[in-house]
């Protein structure tokens, strides 16, 4: 699959990254040099340094040829106006767009693109969360995997009143088993 | 009229002054607070301090009662968005938008934003105005990009010299409006004869400019 | 009242016209009260206007009953309180996207020299005071003197 992402934040890096090792022809484009340093040096794909809004650099980036275009920079309306140059003029087949705002990603739903709406994504998974636990969530949080080693938390605190009490149920079951 | 502006920048403030002076009803829409104020203090209670793209904000400017929005913000995307979201949520009849970048027209015409205004095209288009170029210069494109009328400056190597206009074999769509020559319009008929030096002002489609391009001005 | 009506009063207090912009709260009551004690038994007038704020989403001079029924009870209601206090006074409705430009002008076409308005005590989300929009757009913009009256609250009380 060729694929075009436009923004090389964490995100659009980590993306370019893992699609780059499926086996994806991967192309990432950013309009600053720096940001490429985010991707691993095994990325054997192609990077483009400019604006992926400009029809020219989407052009020289291969989207003439590109079956995806994802465009992830922090711009809503700049992922807006890359997606849809991307679908309107390149006939890209699929485009996802990053869209923050809830609102407007329902809009730009109704004219074809695919939305990814982090504000959304994010408060649901958090909502979950904080109701259901963390491992029902599908991984978007994560429960801890260790406790730290730590000496008794301050006196009179509810944390010390876990802990002592956690100490008694122990030193009791001692004593009984 | 009722006609949002988004944007306050000087195109936009220009735009609502001369608007207000024509007795139209205006409301401003300009994400800076600190220039939200000072033009609310010039021009009164017509601005409101937030992000035009948004449709909250959008409905806080009475959008759907306006005739028309004008997206004129220095971000093509800002003002595509804005006009995009005015059309699709609030049907307003008409949206202008600013093109900074003149390549991003095509798309904008595409996406049924009714105007769009490039002062930067303009702008190219006076100055090579001055400079003889081996291409139709276009003046202005009407109905959406359909029509469009151009100009062709006839020099010695045009293929067409010579001819006379009946002769002409013209794409379809297309027709030889005027004929400047010496400085002077000359009214076209059947009969005239075309000579090197003339300026041809004719109206063509998009999709048979090439083809009169060749004709007129060869390879 | 504090001056009857035989004793001269000082030049300093001495108003011809006073503007009391209603909002129709609470807030009032402290500015008729002072309207009373400045204009009682003088030949002194004042003026109470309702500002009704109309969105954009609506014509400036699109109708609204309720607001105008709103406006009429607080209206009458100053207007009965400095009656009473034998204050001359008239009322006056206006339309306006912004209620400080409405009042601004509106003192400038009567030759007001004075402005008495009430405000609440509000805070934002946040603990910040909020003194709203109208109060600090007539503060800024007003060619006549501004006095501006801020009603008790017991929100500060909580402070430990």
């Amino acid at each position: 699959m060729r694929v075009i992402i436009i923004g090389c934040g964490r995100v659009g890096a980590r993306t370019a990254a893992e699609l780059d090792q499926r086996g994806d022809h991967v192309t990432v484009i950013d309009v600053d040099q720096r940001a490429f340093n985010r991707l691993p040096s095994t990325f054997a794909g192609a990077t483009v340094r400019g604006s992926g809004s400009d029809e020219d650099i989407l052009r020289g980036a291969g989207a003439d040829l590109a079956d995806l275009l994802m465009a992830l920079t922090e711009g809503d309306n700049r992922n807006a106006l890359a997606a849809q140059l991307g679908k309107h003029i390149f006939g890209i087949p699929r485009v996802i767009a990053k869209i923050n705002d809830p609102l407007r990603a329902e809009a730009y739903r109704t004219l074809g693109l695919e939305t990814m709406c982090r504000t959304v994504i994010l408060a649901d998974a958090l909502v979950v969360a904080a109701v259901e636990g963390a491992e029902a969530t599908n991984g978007a949080v994560e429960p801890p995997t260790a406790e730290p080693r730590q000496g008794m938390p301050p006196a009179g605190t509810r944390a010390a009143a876990a802990a002592e009490a956690a100490i008694k149920e122990v030193t009791d079951g001692d004593e009984a088993g | 009229m009722y006609v949002v502006v988004i944007g306050g920048g000087n195109v936009g403030y220009y735009l609502t002054k001369e608007l207000l002076a024509a007795g139209h009803e205006v409301v401003m829409i300009e994400k800076d607070p600190g220039r939200a104020r000072t033009i609310a203090d010039e021009l009164g209670s017509i601005v409101i301090p937030n992000d035009g793209c948004e449709g909250r904000y959008q409905a806080e400017a009475g959008m759907a009662r306006a005739d028309v929005v004008a997206a004129v913000t220095g971000d093509d995307e800002d003002n595509l968005v804005a006009c995009q979201v005015a059309k699709m949520k609030f049907n307003v009849p008409r949206a202008i938008a600013r093109v900074n970048n003149p390549s991003n027209e095509a798309l904008f015409r595409r996406l049924a934003i009714d105007e769009t205004v490039s002062p930067t095209r303009t702008i190219l288009a006076l100055i090579e105005h001055e400079i003889p170029i081996h291409e139709l210069l276009h003046l202005a494109e009407l109905e959406r990009g359909e029509v469009q009328i151009v100009e062709a400056q006839l020099d010695a190597s045009s293929p067409v010299i010579g001819k006379v206009v009946r002769d002409l074999e013209l794409p379809e769509g297309s027709s030889v409006a005027v004929i400047v020559r010496d400085e002077h319009a000359i009214v076209v008929r059947a009969d005239t004869t075309l000579r090197a030096g003339d300026k041809l002002l004719a109206v063509t489609s998009a999709e048979h400019e090439a083809e009169l391009r060749s004709l007129l001005i060869g390879e | 009242m504090i001056f009857g009506r035989r004793e001269k009063r000082p030049a300093l207090l001495s108003f011809d016209r006073i503007l009391v912009p209603l909002a129709g709260t609470e807030a009032d009551d402290a500015a008729l009260r002072l309207t009373a004690i400045l204009l009682a038994g003088t030949a002194g007038q004042a003026f109470l206007l309702h500002v009704i704020e109309i969105p954009f989403e609506r014509q400036l001079d699109a109708q609204d009953p309720s607001a105008v029924a709103f406006a009429d009870e607080a209206l009458g209601q100053g207007e009965a309180f400095l009656a009473e206090h034998e204050v001359q006074v008239e009322t006056g409705i206006a339309q306006a996207r912004a209620a400080g430009a409405a009042i601004v002008d509106d003192a400038v076409e009567r030759h007001a020299d004075l402005i008495v308005m009430g405000l609440r005590y509000k805070r934002r989300f946040g603990g910040g005071w909020d003194a709203g929009r109208t109060v600090p757009y007539v503060m800024r913009n007003s060619t006549a003197p501004v006095w501006c009256l801020r009603a008790e609250t017991e929100e500060l009380a909580h402070t430990p």
